[in-house]
């Protein structure tokens, strides 16, 4: 005897998603892999264009007065010393310290910031590592024309 | 009278559309976030870190310069500068074997098609010698490049309370 078996019913599952889901999850591993939200890097404004001795020693920008002087050497490949004023350091906070002072000492005596030019004279070997933090020294000081000159 | 049960519906499949949606809006977030096919001829290198700086917005006015020491043993009295010029990564030495003065060359046009407000954005690495990141400002001096920005990378300051 044979049952009767009841009409199969047949559901619609819909349209199979699991290639779609596949599709979906490499193109976001693709995007995560290869984009990047900007990084951690930025940019150092340079105005003061290099000084050397064969274009008379003076920046391009109409310095007023005596240039502030800041001579940059490495006695080794990790270390530097930065001289102002016949000080020395060799840590670029002191040296923002310091310059933050003279910079007030010479606005109290009526110079203007943007008449004052710091210019750094890095020795021949200096890494550029030194060199940009001393840069970076100058401008946290709140010196505005900061530039280079020829290695010494 | 027959009475027709529904069978037992057997759920095999989980609901993937909110799956899918928020799936969906990662894509859309990661594809404005990103920055593909947005090339400067910036190149892998170990930067000098610092505490100041700003962003760029536009590079649309600027050239990037990459500035490495030499290597070849030949040419170990100038840096080794690469850079994007017409799309293509090129090497732009100071004075080339034939004596032409390459990146003065490049500047000079780029300033000239840029203007006042041309940029040039130096990528010095972190322990390259002064004695060659020199050479790099004297020829953007004589090119007459009035903007010029150092591509650092940025540290968090210390803040003492």
């Amino acid at each position: 005897m044979k049952l009767a078996v009841g009409k199969k019913v047949h559901y619609d599952s819909g349209p199979n998603m699991t290639p779609l889901v596949d599709i979906v999850m490499v193109i976001l591993i693709f995007l995560m892999m290869t984009g990047s939200f900007g990084g951690a890097e930025h940019f150092v404004e340079n105005r003061a264009p290099i000084t050397t001795p064969t274009a008379g020693g003076a920046g391009g920008g109409g310095m007023v007065d005596e240039p502030l002087d800041i001579r940059l050497d490495a006695p080794t490949g990790d270390r530097f010393i930065a001289t102002v004023d016949r000080r020395q350091f060799s840590d670029p906070d002191a040296l923002e310290a310091h310059l933050k002072t003279v910079l007030e000492r010479m606005q109290a005596i009526g110079r203007k910031v943007e008449d004052i030019h710091v210019v750094i004279g890095p020795g021949r070997n200096v890494k550029t590592d030194a060199v940009l933090r001393v840069y970076d020294a100058a401008l946290l000081a709140g010196f505005t024309k900061v530039g280079f000159k020829a290695a010494h | 009278m027959k009475s027709k049960g529904l069978p037992e519906a057997h759920a095999i499949h989980p609901n993937v559309t909110p799956l899918i949606d928020i799936v969906m809006c990662l894509i859309i977030f990661f594809m404005i976030v990103a920055k593909i096919g947005v090339t400067t001829g910036a190149e892998q290198m170990d930067l000098v870190e610092t505490k100041l700086g700003k962003r760029i917005e536009s590079f649309g006015n600027t050239l990037t310069v990459n500035v490495r020491r030499p290597i070849a043993a030949h040419l170990m009295d100038q840096p080794r500068i690469t850079a994007l010029v017409d799309r293509d990564s090129r090497e732009l030495p100071l004075i080339d074997p034939a004596g032409q003065r390459v990146l003065l060359d490049v500047l000079r046009r780029f300033r000239q098609e840029g203007g006042t407000e041309f940029t040039l954005i130096i990528r010095p690495e972190k322990e390259l010698e002064y004695r060659f990141l020199e050479p790099v400002l004297i020829v953007a001096r004589d090119a007459g490049v009035l903007k010029i920005q150092f591509n650092t990378k940025q540290i968090e300051r210390v803040v003492e309370r």
